[in-house]
């Protein structure tokens, strides 16, 4: 037996090298491809307990900003925002954007506090001295912390009311530095010019920013005419006219701006439907140069700071002083030791300042402008951890220096940036001042042109309770019986502490462009490469807690660690989960609160390792399945071409089992050779594609291919052993069982396929596995932007198209095409008396070409609807639907196939037109 | 009547084994020849080569005045539409049918006449006109040749080449197809040249050519009152 199988293997020497050659392509496409199938791959562990959805499913944050605390406990803190300011870069930005499956991308960019005063007005006329003159002294306490924290307003506000007018004109104002008192001239009767600044005109103090509360060691004083106001300027914008006598209170919010991208945040929040004012926010188009910032503002300032307001109404003869001309100096002790009558009690709360404040900053009137000089970033809040979900807040100390002004004495004035009175309470972030670069004719102005109300953004109320949503202020309630009492059941709220333990939720939004320009415009353009803070991805569809909706944003998580390195956060599933915090007492009276929080479990965590990508290897056993295809109808061609060889050794006695080791020890030879050659082509084939170097996996080369043969032959080599020695001798070729009547050389071909059903159907199943792995990658490449995540007999899967996949085709492709030239190489070589006769009796040399070229058309047509079909049925099963690009996908694959099918003909339909005619028709 | 087929000065080899060895003949035109010899004569390479179905080493091949052995590939075409050919074993296509086997030569080109009518006429003319939605395989070895004449005559080739047309058939059965060739060669008025080792066969033709070992060692040409079957005995 093995002298004939050796004899075999060198006198069909032909037959045994294309046998050959399809099981090496086989087996080092395998060895080479399952080296690419290894891919990284994020798992959501953990049970998905609670069926939560907030607007977005992942939180994309900078690499590092989650916290050791929130990594321990698998916990988001509440407020997430809190310390980021900056840390992704805009093209990192982009690149998430574009990852498959991303629906909506929207980032935040949390550019810092900006404060910002707003003032009211109390109407002071009815309490006005008889007489022409009049002094208040107001005296304020800030309140914030639902009462519990009270700081009062460390000197007096004084207010200078007189019914003569007052000259001031705008240079002379320019001229004194800005500084309304210092020009002011109360116009006497004889137009005698009392100049207000001698009494009024307290100096300055270098050290007024060295303490808190903000307002310097000197009480603030403010005169008011009731003829002429203050001069020549019109203050009904801050709701003052004349004829009145008006105290002015003003109050500063500091205020948390951040950037959105407009479009990215109407489809994820829906906040373009929040409007309750002005206009949305718009990407202004590159050219805009403006230095104004155009900010969307909301309508609640979720502040809690209120001020208690007492108005003292002083002798008539401290009124008489100043246009007596007494010396501040003197004047000054007068006004301490004379505190007038308490004539008013008046409190101002939040929202009131608040919406005057946002109107005068909507309409800010021609010629005048809202600078934007400084902001401030805050780094997140240190806590001790006490056991359990229980934390302890740590407070920090920020430096006075934060607040001074840099611009004090340059043309902006020098009192822009006091700290609001709150920031002398206890702090718990780190301050870090910004400063924005630029003169008046060059520098940046803000207007707010639309207002936005949290609460109507689409689903507000019921998502309240949803962790990790945007624009709501944190909640802080009550943590115990004691927290409750302190704070009548209500929750804490922020104030004007910008270092305070709450940071409110971005109340200012810019777009993109106007926060680029603020990062350019800072002094060391510290966040102007990596501006964003935060970046919400909504992924595509998402329904629920599912398998498949996990398996969908574990794909895109796992993408942009993949593209970015940053830090993600899955929120599917995510739930309030109520923290412990010990608040440590506050500076003015607040004591120690013990609060709940509700910080967010994240439900689920996930891990990144590195795992077989399935749907790849399904591929690559394909390519196997295609080269067994390959040699099977290789291996039956060659037990067909010798049938009456093994029928005369049937006869002479071999036994059936003899015959079918022979024939499968032929194949099985070829296979041990094939996969040695492999397993030595490996190497390079890797190194010469770019793939990673197959390694100890080399050897798999050699069972694979030697499996791969046995499996192929054993076909043949049954059928060969099973068919008697009569039957052996018969011809090759099954006549037919009716007569066949061809149109048309068309006609003669499909007759011929048909004579060789088998074989033609071997031809057209390796085509048809190419082309389902086509149809699908194109489907899952152009109809589902890459991948497709779906599910199969219940269980989810991710199909991704990667260039290996491609190569994987590829490899089917070609061996397909090898494969249906070897079908109609063999059809030709059986029927080649037939062809013979057809050419003897005046057949062309080109009809005979088209009859070949037109059966391996007929094998590709057959292939290609067959491969087509079950790769849109594939897709369809998989995701429920057909996308056009998937048919065209199919489409496109089949035409792939067809003309393959055709240009394989191209060699048979050569060799036809050279049959030997002559040695041919003489034969038998 | 002028020379249909000459052969000049034609060799062919096959590795060592010279199938024709400078053969020369002539053949007019309507003649029926006979080319007789033992096997490995060179018969059947010399009607190839009339045929066109091989290339001569040396020589020319002319074929009613146009040199055959340099034709190419559309001249070649031409060619043998215009050669009947009826091989030893048929060459049937096995999956068509009577009527389409006739059909098969002029299937991948127009042609000036009604095929369909013509194959059945000539179905008829070979008797098997009730036979002509039948397969190969389903006729005796006498009717697959009677098809295989059919399929030679459907083009109206003015010169038929038959190799050993009865070489796979019984006695009778041979003799009706030398009979049916004969009939078909009168009413179509072809030249015809066989290759045969029958003396039944060659006795009906106007002249016999006998070769031997690729050369033409006798050439008779036979008179309506000569005893061919005589002659032939006493030549061989």
């Amino acid at each position: 037996m093995t002298r004939l199988v050796r004899a075999q293997l060198r006198h069909r020497i032909g037959r045994a090298l294309v046998l050959l050659l399809g099981v090496v392509v086989a087996a080092t496409a395998f060895t080479v491809l399952t080296g690419t199938a290894e891919t990284q791959r994020l798992e959501i562990v953990g049970a998905v307990g609670k069926n939560f959805r907030s607007q977005y499913d992942i939180l994309v944050r900078p690499k590092g900003s989650a916290t050791a605390l929130e990594r321990s406990q698998g916990l988001v803190r509440a407020n997430y925002l809190s310390g980021i300011f900056g840390g992704i870069g805009m093209e990192q930005y982009e690149k998430v954007r574009r990852i498959d499956g991303v629906e909506v991308a929207a980032p935040i960019a949390m550019i810092g506090y900006v404060t910002q005063g707003g003032t009211e007005a109390i109407d002071v006329t009815d309490l006005l001295h008889e007489g022409d003159r009049t002094m208040f002294r107001v005296e304020r306490t800030r309140v914030t912390d639902r009462g519990l924290t009270r700081i009062p307003f460390r000197q007096p506000q004084y207010e200078y009311m007189t019914r003569r007018p007052v000259a001031l004109g705008f240079d002379e104002l320019k001229r004194k530095n800005a500084t309304l008192v210092m020009g002011a001239q109360e116009v006497l009767p004889g137009d005698r010019r009392a100049p207000l600044k001698t009494s009024l005109g307290w100096p300055e103090n270098s050290a007024r920013a060295s303490s808190y509360p903000s307002e310097g060691r000197l009480p603030v004083a403010h005169y008011w005419s009731l003829k002429t106001g203050w001069g020549e300027f019109d203050p009904s914008n801050i709701g003052l006219r004349t004829g009145r006598a008006t105290v002015v209170i003003s109050q500063s919010f500091p205020f948390v701006l951040a950037a959105v991208d407009p479009d990215a945040e109407a489809r994820l929040t829906g906040l373009d439907r929040a409007m309750v004012g002005g206009r949305y926010l718009k990407d202004d188009t590159p050219a805009e140069t403006s230095g104004e910032i155009k900010l969307l503002a909301s309508s609640v300032p979720y502040a809690d700071q209120q001020d208690e307001i007492v108005i003292r109404r002083l002798p008539r003869e401290a009124a008489e002083r100043v246009v007596q001309g007494v010396p501040a100096g003197k004047f000054l002790p007068y006004l301490d030791t004379h505190r007038g009558e308490v004539i008013r009690r008046v409190t101002i709360g939040a929202e009131q300042v608040y919406e005057r404040m946002l109107t005068q900053w909507s309409d800010i009137p021609a010629g005048h402008y809202l600078p934007l000089k400084r902001y401030w970033t805050s780094g997140p809040t240190s806590y001790r951890e006490r056991g359990g979900r229980r934390l302890a807040a740590l407070p920090v100390r920020n430096e006075t220096e934060v607040w001074k002004n840099p611009h004090a004495g340059d043309e902006w004035g020098s009192d822009l940036s006091i700290a609001p009175v709150g920031a002398a309470d206890t702090q718990f972030r780190q301050l870090t001042p910004r400063t924005v670069e630029g003169t008046v004719a060059d520098g940046l102005t803000s207007r707010v042109v639309g207002r936005f109300d949290p609460a109507k953004l689409p689903g507000f109320s019921e998502l309240t309770r949803l962790p990790m949503e945007t624009y709501n202020p944190p909640v802080a309630a009550p943590g115990d019986g004691r927290t409750a009492g302190l704070l009548g059941n209500r929750s804490l709220l922020p104030n004007d502490n910008v270092a305070g333990y709450l940071q409110s939720p971005p109340l200012l939004l810019a777009n993109l462009q106007d926060m680029r320009k603020i990062a350019e415009k800072t002094e060391g353009r510290p966040a102007a490469k990596a501006p964003l803070s935060v970046i919400r991805v909504r992924v595509s569809g998402v329904v629920g807690t599912d398998p498949v909706s996990r398996e969908r944003i574990s794909q895109v998580a796992r993408d942009i660690v993949a593209a970015t390195g940053l830090e993600v956060d899955i929120t599917l599933g995510s739930s309030p989960s109520p923290v412990t915090v010990e608040l440590p007492a506050g500076s003015y009276g607040r004591p120690a609160l013990t609060l709940e929080e509700d910080w967010v479990d994240k439900g689920v965590a996930y891990r990144i390792l590195n795992a077989a990508d399935r749907k790849s290897l399904v591929l690559f056993v394909l390519v196997l399945a295609v080269c067994a295809l390959f040699v099977l109808n290789g291996a039956a061609a060659a037990v067909r071409a010798r049938r009456a060889e093994l029928g005369v050794l049937a006869c002479l006695g071999w036994s059936r089992p003899k015959l079918f080791g022979t024939v499968l020890s032929e194949v099985g030879v070829i296979g041990l050779l094939a996969g040695t050659a492999s397993a030595g082509l490996a190497g390079p084939v890797a190194a010469w594609s770019g793939v990673a170097p197959p390694g100890q996996r080399i050897w798999l080369a050699v069972p694979a291919a030697v499996l791969l043969a046995l499996l192929a032959g054993l076909v043949p080599a049954w059928r060969a052993s099973r068919v008697p020695p009569a039957e052996a001798v018969r011809p090759a070729v099954r006549l037919p069982r009716r007569a066949r009547s061809p149109r048309g050389v068309a006609g003669l071909a499909l007759a011929g396929l048909s004579r060789v059903p088998g074989r033609t159907l071997l031809g057209a199943a390796t085509l048809a596995v190419a082309v389902f792995g086509l149809t699908v990658l194109l489907g899952v490449t152009h109809g589902f932007r890459g991948r497709v995540v779906g599910s199969l007999l219940g269980d989810a899967i991710v199909v991704q198209a990667r260039p290996a996949d491609y190569a994987a085709v590829a490899v089917m492709f070609a061996l397909a095409a090898l494969a249906v030239a070897d079908v109609l190489y063999l059809g030709m070589r059986e029927r080649d008396t037939e062809l013979a006769a057809l050419r003897g009796s005046g057949w062309p040399g080109g009809a005979l070409a088209r009859l070949i070229v037109l059966e391996g058309t007929g094998i590709g047509l057959l292939g290609a609807l067959a491969g087509a079909a079950g790769g849109a049925a594939a897709a369809f099963a998989l995701t429920g639907g057909l996308p056009v690009a998937v048919i065209t996908g199919a489409l496109a694959a089949a035409g792939v196939a067809v003309a393959l099918a055709a240009l394989a003909s191209a060699a048979p339909a050569l060799l036809v037109q050279r049959l030997p005619l002559a040695r041919i028709l003489a034969q038998e | 009547m002028g020379v249909v087929i000459s052969v000049r000065d034609v060799s062919r080899a096959y590795g060592p084994a010279r199938a024709l060895d400078g053969i020369d003949l002539e053949i007019e035109a309507g003649q029926a020849v006979a080319l007789m010899g033992p096997s490995g004569a060179g018969k059947s390479t010399l009607l190839h080569l009339v045929g066109a179905m091989d290339l001569p080493d040396g020589g020319e091949v002319h074929v009613a005045g146009e040199r055959v052995d340099t034709l190419r590939r559309r001249g070649l075409d031409r060619h043998r539409r215009r050669v009947g050919f009826v091989f030893q074993r048929f060459h049937l296509l096995p999956a068509l049918s009577v009527l389409d086997n006739v059909l098969a030569p002029v299937l991948p080109r127009r042609v000036d006449f009604d095929r369909r009518a013509r194959a059945r006429e000539l179905l008829e003319a070979v008797g098997l006109a009730d036979r002509e939605r039948a397969l190969p395989g389903e006729l005796s070895g006498g009717q697959q040749q009677r098809v295989a004449i059919a399929r030679a005559l459907i083009g109206h080739p003015p010169l038929l080449l038959a190799d050993e047309p009865t070489g796979n058939l019984d006695s009778v059965t041979g003799q009706e197809i030398v009979d049916l060739l004969f009939t078909l060669r009168e009413e179509y008025g072809m030249t015809m040249l066989l290759a045969t080792h029958n003396p039944e066969v060659a006795a009906a033709c106007d002249r016999v050519v006998r070769m031997r070992d690729g050369r033409i060692v006798g050439d008779d040409r036979v008179t309506p009152a000569e005893n061919v079957l005589d002659r032939i005995g006493r030549l061989g």
